[in-house]
């Protein structure tokens, strides 16, 4: 945002501005941006305020630098009042350490505009809509956006949540676990749907899958799941086994496309192609544990195969229990090595 | 951003991500940096925070407070190898400590000793999303 340099009168004080700024850490960018947002203040009304409302940010225990990034994404700041900031700071200090302030304000950053009765009313409302305190904290600190919402699309959005079939306990797992779905538009989320349902899944199993998994919702479905889902059928799977393996486990389409590959080619260099039919939960094991048990039980003589590889996915105790060794003592005796795996692909 | 190209992502697969969690944007090398030192510190290798970072774009946006919290807590239920934990599930990474606790504390009310829940914490890394 260019402006106007200032006339001969105001260019010392806007010397001056520009000195100070430079020296806190503003690019020329920086400093004309602010001066475009606070154009009604005269430069040496502007330098004070600003003066003013960088020591009260260090004072709060923001550093020099995350000063200047606040106030450039949010010039607006500026212009607040620094006592109403600071009550306003102190109400976010009630509930969330400094550490948790500095994300939200980086996330909304016109949170320093609202005001604190307005805070306890969103607060209240999410939890009246069947949250505990701390899952509505834990919302708020990661998707502190919903502050800005009014009651009534907060509300709307739930319930239009329920009636697409989740139940209330469902749809408030699903929010704790992805706060960030109360940010997409209903239509949005709707057409999510009918790309799982296009895709060849039932509505119900697309309700169950993503309460499980709620970030198959909030994933792109063209540059993410689709191309995950497309990944599956290149490896051999049939559209109908993939969608039996994203039921199963619905995170499956969540994982990045290496990491599933890498254990979908482990099972087969060891002829275990089937497994991740048979379970596909299974293949949520890390591929350095299964390597390492793998080559611990074939190293003590047994014979895994298609028919005898359950001992792979035993539960911790299980399988210290069952061969006497513990997960430390596997990882560190039989370290999976990437290239080793490339080369009998 | 220069952190995650350094670690060797592709800026179509930060393109990605970004799509994902616009967030991102807002992040300071040094933010990206605090991610990744978490992980590091409990022995994560490269394929381990390639992995995660790529499962979970939302990870890198999370509080570090909350999730150096929620690796003390796991540590103080003697759950070792997190590396392999979060390799696992990414998104486990989401959680706060009061999740685990009240996942514990439904299990006990179920009666089950805390020894059996911490080995159903270690075995099955979808615990949380298992419990519907």
């Amino acid at each position: 945002m260019k402006q106007e340099l200032p006339k001969n009168s105001e260019k010392d004080a806007f010397k001056q501005l520009n000195r100070e700024l430079s020296q806190l850490g503003y690019s020329d960018e920086d400093i004309y941006k602010i001066i475009g947002f606070c154009s009604e203040y005269k430069f040496e009304t502007l330098l004070k305020h600003i003066r003013v409302t960088f020591n009260f940010f260090l004072d709060f225990g923001f550093s020099k630098r995350e000063v200047v990034n606040l106030t450039v994404n949010y010039p607006l700041i500026f212009k607040q009042d620094i006592m109403t900031l600071a009550k306003r700071l102190k109400r976010l200090q009630k509930d969330y350490c400094i550490v948790e302030i500095k994300k939200m304000l980086k996330d909304e950053k016109a949170l320093t505009c609202i005001r604190p009765q307005i805070l306890d009313a969103r607060q209240e409302l999410i939890e009246k809509l069947g949250f505990t305190h701390e899952e509505m904290l834990k919302i708020t600190k990661s998707f502190a956006c919903v502050f800005r919402y009014s009651d009534e699309v907060i509300i709307n959005k739930f319930y239009e949540l329920l009636k697409m079939g989740y139940t209330n306990k469902q749809l408030v797992k699903m929010i704790v676990k992805s706060p960030n779905i109360l940010g997409f538009d209903i239509d949005y989320l709707k057409s999510k749907f009918k790309n799982y349902v296009d895709l060849g899944f039932k509505y119900t199993q697309v309700i169950k899958m993503t309460v499980m998994a709620p970030q198959l919702l909030t994933l792109n479905f063209e540059n993410n799941i689709l191309i995950k889902f497309n990944n599956l059928i290149y490896l051999g799977f049939t559209k109908e086994q993939v969608i039996a393996m994203t039921f199963n486990y619905p995170t499956l389409l969540a994982c990045s496309i290496d990491n599933v590959n890498e254990k979908i080619l482990f099972y087969r260099s060891v002829g275990l192609a089937d497994v991740p039919l048979l379970n596909s939960k299974d293949l949520m094991q890390s591929v350095d544990l299964s390597y390492a048990r793998y080559h611990y039980l074939t190293d003590m003589g047994k014979n895994i195969t298609e028919q005898s590889f359950t001992a792979l996915f035993y539960g911790e105790k299980e399988f210290t229990r069952a061969f006497g060794i513990s997960k430390e003592r596997l990882l560190s005796n039989y370290p999976y090595r990437r290239e080793d795996n490339a080369k009998t692909i | 951003m220069q952190r995650l190209f350094e670690l060797g992502l592709k800026p179509s697969e930060l393109e990605k991500m970004l799509i994902d969690n616009p967030f991102l944007n807002k992040l300071s090398d040094e933010d990206i940096k605090v991610k990744i030192d978490a992980l590091l510190d409990i022995g994560c290798n490269h394929h381990h925070i390639i992995n995660i970072i790529m499962t979970n774009p939302f990870y890198l946006t999370n509080v570090i407070s909350s999730v150096t919290n929620l690796i003390n807590k796991l540590k103080s239920l003697n759950i070792n190898n997190l590396n392999i934990l979060f390799d696992s599930n990414p998104y486990l990474l989401n959680a706060e400590t009061f999740e685990i606790d009240e996942f514990i504390e439904k299990k006990e009310k179920l009666g089950l000793s805390l020894i059996d829940i911490v080995d159903i914490i270690e075995s099955n890394p979808y615990f949380l999303e298992d419990d519907i």
